[in-house]
């Protein structure tokens, strides 16, 4: 394989790179992933096709999904990244301490290895950016537009005809019928359709999300069975994980998957392009050639490897991340009920803040419902004895709503990535810096505050804010932005790296701004647009 | 199986239960995780566990008082590990699963959550008088 030609390597199976390669292969390109694909080979046999309460009640090992054979499924003290993930979500964050060192005081992202990347956990929320927000972006609305629609009819996604639709699937043709929301947040729904003009007078909108998660049949994917065990399971592929994509491209003639390829760097020669990596279990390098080279890595992943190419020790690279936090509340009139056993732990409803009525600096919260995250997760957090807290959180479970607040993101000073000098495997490690100015930081708190005093009004009440630290909203974009002008470390509008040739980014990085919205939808409609941008180049042979 | 983390086990379990047995698996499960996740209490708690062991009348002001002095505090740790055995146990699942609450439950909660704040409160000076 080391002498052959591939028309394209696609870096990463993530959501970016899964879209990407999907384009490509379906055009008859010849494609080579690579990737680390780390996956769950412990877990999945042993979830039991049940709803979470029976398996609750019924199986004596479920505390090998719930908590994990060695534990890992108990949050440690003090660590901030990937506290949510479940036992079975645990592969998403393997290996990564070891092959993608981090330096940061300021910044806790989380990145992936694993088939899938990240994407193998996302909370599947979908929002098609409006054209405001894609202009900021540095989008074009109209090649977007095209892309949307055949992402959402790949990946399937159910939403509603409600207020919150121009903030979600928009203009998506083909969405399914929304999902069956429990009985809390249909009383939330309720109380905002009754009170809708004045939450519109103050920018308020409440709909159901959009999901990329299936509510009718799909293919050999299962309509969604209201499990609630959507944290842990994905035996029905209900939820769009990336791997699917890449499971039906491994079907292709055309298309060679490499799992344990770590990335390390590239080389352009002439019209062609080298990669080169190391074997993530021998060590050994490994080095393969395209005409064009396709990063798909996620943004912190393209941001290594670029500057690593370049030599480019200690350039910085510019910063996104919705700043995030949540909130707990609790709706009264639900304490001490039972809870629906048929529901989803998915997001249940959006609320969108658009002060200025023109979707240009829209904020979202995201409403759950909290329970197959266990009792014990929210326990930790309470200054109380455990059997009290216990006894308290049985009583309160059924009234508790998470709110998680996303804010817009622009590029700042003290925002930036650098590629440092370091005792690691490969000689640097990456360093983050992330500080919000004055400004933002006053414009994040007094939005969160709105948007507690709408919960209110919706006689669901703020318990506490939490704030998980910066890089908790796992929304990264804007390394590379996308330019007019040929300029190191930037991206055309199609996705070429400025100053190379047969390089190209389909991940986030050229994201000029974030929308608090989730970005996921986006990645993937602009992985697809580069990826097809990418076969009306002439250099790709068939 | 280590004997100190069956008697932690047994003695925290039925704390943490209102005083219901846990059942076997919980302990056996307990002994693994102590022993996986290597939770090693300092001289000074090994005291203080070694009196809760004696005395376990004290563990809902000690870990209430810990609940606000000192969170992260080996004690609290193996009691979060057990609760969270505890709950994965089917036997033990009504404790941990929300119900339909009668009138008298109800109120039987709110008294509940009053004393539980009294007992943080005492259970903080206890902590302060024993560090
Ligand atoms: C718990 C959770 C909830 C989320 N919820 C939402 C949501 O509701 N809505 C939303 O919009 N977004 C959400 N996200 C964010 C979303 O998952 C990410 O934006 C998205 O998956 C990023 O995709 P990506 O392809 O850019 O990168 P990644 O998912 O990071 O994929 C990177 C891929 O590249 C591979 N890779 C990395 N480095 C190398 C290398 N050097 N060599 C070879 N391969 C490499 C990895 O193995 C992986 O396959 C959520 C994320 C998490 C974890």
């Amino acid at each position: 394989m080391k002498d052959k030609l591939f028309d394209f390597i696609v870096v990463g199976s993530g959501c970016t790179g899964a879209m990407a390669a999907q384009t490509l292969v379906e055009h008859g390109a010849k494609v080579l992933m690579l990737d680390v694909g780390k996956k769950d080979e412990r877990y999945k046999q042993v979830i039991p096709d049940l709803d979470f309460t029976s398996i609750r009640e019924q199986k004596n090992d479920q505390h090998r999904i719930f908590l994990g054979d060695d534990f890992e499924g108990i949050p440690t003290p003090g660590v901030k990244t990937g506290a949510q993930l479940t036992p079975p979500r645990r592969y998403l964050m393997e290996g990564v301490s070891r092959w993608l060192p981090l330096l940061s005081d300021t910044f806790f992202p989380m990145e992936s290895l694993a088939y899938g990347g990240l994407g193998g956990g996302w909370g599947l929320g979908c929002c098609v950016f409006s054209d405001a927000e894609l202009q900021q972006s540095g989008m074009d609305s109209q090649r977007m537009a095209e892309a949307y629609q055949t992402v959402s009819r790949r990946i399937g996604i159910a939403s509603a005809s409600d207020d919150a639709l121009p903030f979600t699937s928009g203009p998506l043709k083909d969405v399914m019928p929304a999902i069956e929301i429990d009985r809390g947040s249909s009383r939330l729904l309720s109380t905002y359709k009754k009170q809708k003009k004045g939450f519109n007078s103050r920018g308020f909108y409440m709909g159901k999300p959009a999901l990329a998660l299936l509510t009718e049949d799909k293919g050999d994917r299962k309509k969604l069975d209201y499990q609630d065990m959507e944290f842990y399971s994905d035996a029905k592929k209900s939820a769009y994980r990336p791997w699917i994509t890449v499971d039906e491209l491994k079907k292709h003639n055309n298309f060679t998957y490499v799992s344990e390829c770590l990335v390390m760097r590239y080389a352009e020669l002439g019209d062609a392009v080298s990669v080169s990596g190391i074997h993530t279990e021998t060590g050994a390098n490994i080095e393969f050639k395209a005409r064009k080279l396709l990063l798909a890595p996620g943004v912190l992943g393209t941001a290594r490897i670029v500057l690593r190419s370049a030599n480019a020790v200690d350039q910085r690279l510019p910063l996104l991340s919705n700043p995030y936090c949540y909130v707990p509340c609790i709706q009264p009139r639900f304490l001490g009920s039972a809870m629906d056993r048929h529901t989803t732990g998915m997001a249940q409803l959006s609320l969108f803040h658009d002060p200025r009525g023109d979707q240009s600096d829209v904020g979202m919260a995201s409403i759950y419902s909290y329970r197959s995250l266990m009792l014990f997760r929210v326990m930790e957090q309470a200054p109380l004895a455990f059997r009290d807290s216990r006894k308290l959180f049985q009583y309160l479970l059924p009234a508790i709503k998470i709110m998680g607040i996303h804010h817009t993101e622009k590029p700042g000073d003290q925002k930036y990535l650098q590629l440092q000098k370091a005792s690691t495997y490969s000689g640097d490690s990456l360093k983050a810096v992330y500080i919000l100015s004055e400004t933002e930081n006053q414009k994040v708190l007094s939005r969160e505050q709105s948007f507690v005093k709408a919960m209110r009004s919706l006689g669901c009440y703020a318990l506490s804010k939490i704030d998980p630290g910066h890089g908790s909203s796992i929304h990264y974009a804007g390394t590379l932005p996308f330019s007019e002008k040929e300029g190191m470390f930037t991206l055309a509008k199609d996705g070429r790296l400025h100053g190379s040739k047969s390089v190209y980014v389909a991940d986030g990085s050229g994201f000029r701004f974030l929308p608090a919205k989730g970005l996921t939808l986006s990645l993937m409609a602009n992985a697809h647009a580069v990826a097809k941008g990418l076969l009306n180049t002439e250099s790709v042979h068939r | 199986m280590n004997q100190q983390h069956q008697s932690e086990a047994l003695v925290f379990g039925r704390y943490l239960l209102n005083g219901i047995e846990p059942v076997d698996s919980a302990v056996v499960l307990y002994v693994q995780a102590m022993e996986r996740l290597a939770i090693v209490p300092s001289s000074d708690e090994q005291r203080l566990l070694d009196r809760l062991l004696l005395h376990p009348m004290l563990l809902p002001l000690v870990d209430a008082g810990l609940a606000l002095a000192n969170p992260r505090s080996v004690i609290r740790r193996k009691l979060f590990v057990l609760s969270a055995i505890l709950e994965t146990q089917p036997a033990h699942a009504a404790v941990y699963l929300p119900y339909e609450h009668s009138p008298v439950q109800h109120l039987k909660a709110i008294f509940s959550a009053v004393f539980a704040g009294l007992r943080a409160a005492f259970g903080f000076i206890l902590v302060k008088l024993i560090a």
